[in-house]
């Protein structure tokens, strides 16, 4: 019993890091409304295309909220300049869409986009 | 993102990862590394340390780029244990640098071992005369192995044909002032005659003890907490703060 103790433990601990930086493609999924970023991307491209511009600023305001939920749950597995290179997006995105300008705010959610695809990545 | 939080969990991941695979690898001993080991040694501590600080990678690939070296280490370890040409192969050979008293100059030419490294190796081995060595044997380690001529050894009880008394391990009985139970059995004892040594020395509680051990001999050495020295010898000249 203790030789199998003594074997499962570091094995346990192995396993559970492991989950902890493999875990961040299954963390960065949506489990709320909240936090579904490829969606709130979505609804923001087509108030641009449509350009209702206070829809798409509320929803930049969604979509970084989302961001941050994801970025407080892969924090452990993803690598900080991903993450930061998204919160930057973001913020010009804002700017893109306070000038309704709907050639940057398209570029910079392709960006995001990109960012969310590259979470989970290796 | 916390930074500070995720060096935290990183650190600990590291950490553990290291003791754990550290005690896969065994008990080969610093003395005993070979070149290319220590090289090893750092190169993982390297990537664990990366590991930690180095936020702007993910974790898993440096991760697998840790496991994967010391498994590498792990994978040679059991090659060389189990096929001694490989073993030979990979970690080298030791290398005769004096043979019958002789220095070997073209073993040492091709180790690039200098005059210079086998006398300071022989200095460090107590040999400050070539002449008294027979044999010098450098090892894969690094270390010189140094066989005096049989004239310049120290002479021991069986030359003198002196009868010596077995000695081997003593068994530890009490540790930080507490009984070590297992090894009491282990050595047919009882608390009650652990108990009644220690009284004999003046000692009425076991946590008084700091360490005790029971020789081969059946001599039992106790080191007290309070070890009552009246004359401390003091090899330090510096009067602190520290």
């Amino acid at each position: 019993m203790k030789k199998i103790v003594a074997v499962l433990i570091p094995v346990l601990l192995l396993v559970f890091f492991i989950l902890i930086m493999i875990g961040d493609p299954f963390l960065k999924k949506s489990f709320s409304e909240d936090d579904n970023v490829p969606a709130i991307i979505k609804e923001i491209k087509a108030d641009v295309i449509n350009d209702n511009w206070a829809d798409a600023k509320v929803g930049v305001d969604e979509l970084e909220e989302a961001w941050n939920i994801i970025t407080s749950r892969v924090q452990f597995s993803t690598d900080r300049q991903v993450l930061d290179d998204g919160d930057l997006s973001i913020v010009r995105m804002k700017g893109f869409v306070e000038a309704n300008d709907s050639a940057g705010t398209l570029a910079e959610l392709g960006a995001v986009k990109r960012h969310w695809t590259h979470i989970g990545e290796y | 993102m916390n930074e500070a939080l995720v060096e935290v969990v990183r650190a600990l991941i590291a950490f553990f990862t290291l003791l754990i695979f550290t005690r896969l690898l065994g008990k080969q001993q610093m003395s005993q590394l070979t070149f290319f080991d220590y090289v090893l040694g750092i190169t993982v501590g390297s990537i664990a340390a990366s590991l930690t600080i180095e936020l702007t990678y993910d974790p898993w690939p440096m991760w697998l780029g840790l496991v994967t070296w010391i498994l590498a280490v792990l994978a040679f370890q059991l090659i060389t244990v189990k096929w001694r040409y490989a073993s030979k192969y990979i970690d080298g050979e030791p290398t005769v640098v004096i043979m019958n008293g002789m220095i070997m100059e073209a073993a040492m030419k091709k180790l690039r071992y200098r005059i210079s490294d086998l006398t300071e190796q022989l200095r460090d081995k107590g040999v400050f005369d070539m002449s008294q060595v027979e044999f010098a044997v450098l090892e894969v380690s690094g270390k010189l192995s140094v066989l005096k001529k049989s004239q310049h050894q120290p002479v021991t009880p069986k030359d003198m044909n002196i009868k010596t008394k077995y000695s081997g391990i003593g068994t530890e009985l009490i540790y930080d002032g507490v009984v070590v139970e297992n090894n009491l059995k282990q050595v047919n004892r009882d608390k009650k005659w652990l108990q009644k040594e220690l009284k004999r020395m003046g000692i009425n509680d076991v946590s008084e003890v700091f360490f005790a051990t029971l020789e081969t001999t059946g001599k039992l050495y106790v080191d007290r907490y309070q070890d009552h020295i009246k004359n401390k010898t003091d090899i330090s000249d510096y009067d602190g703060p520290y």
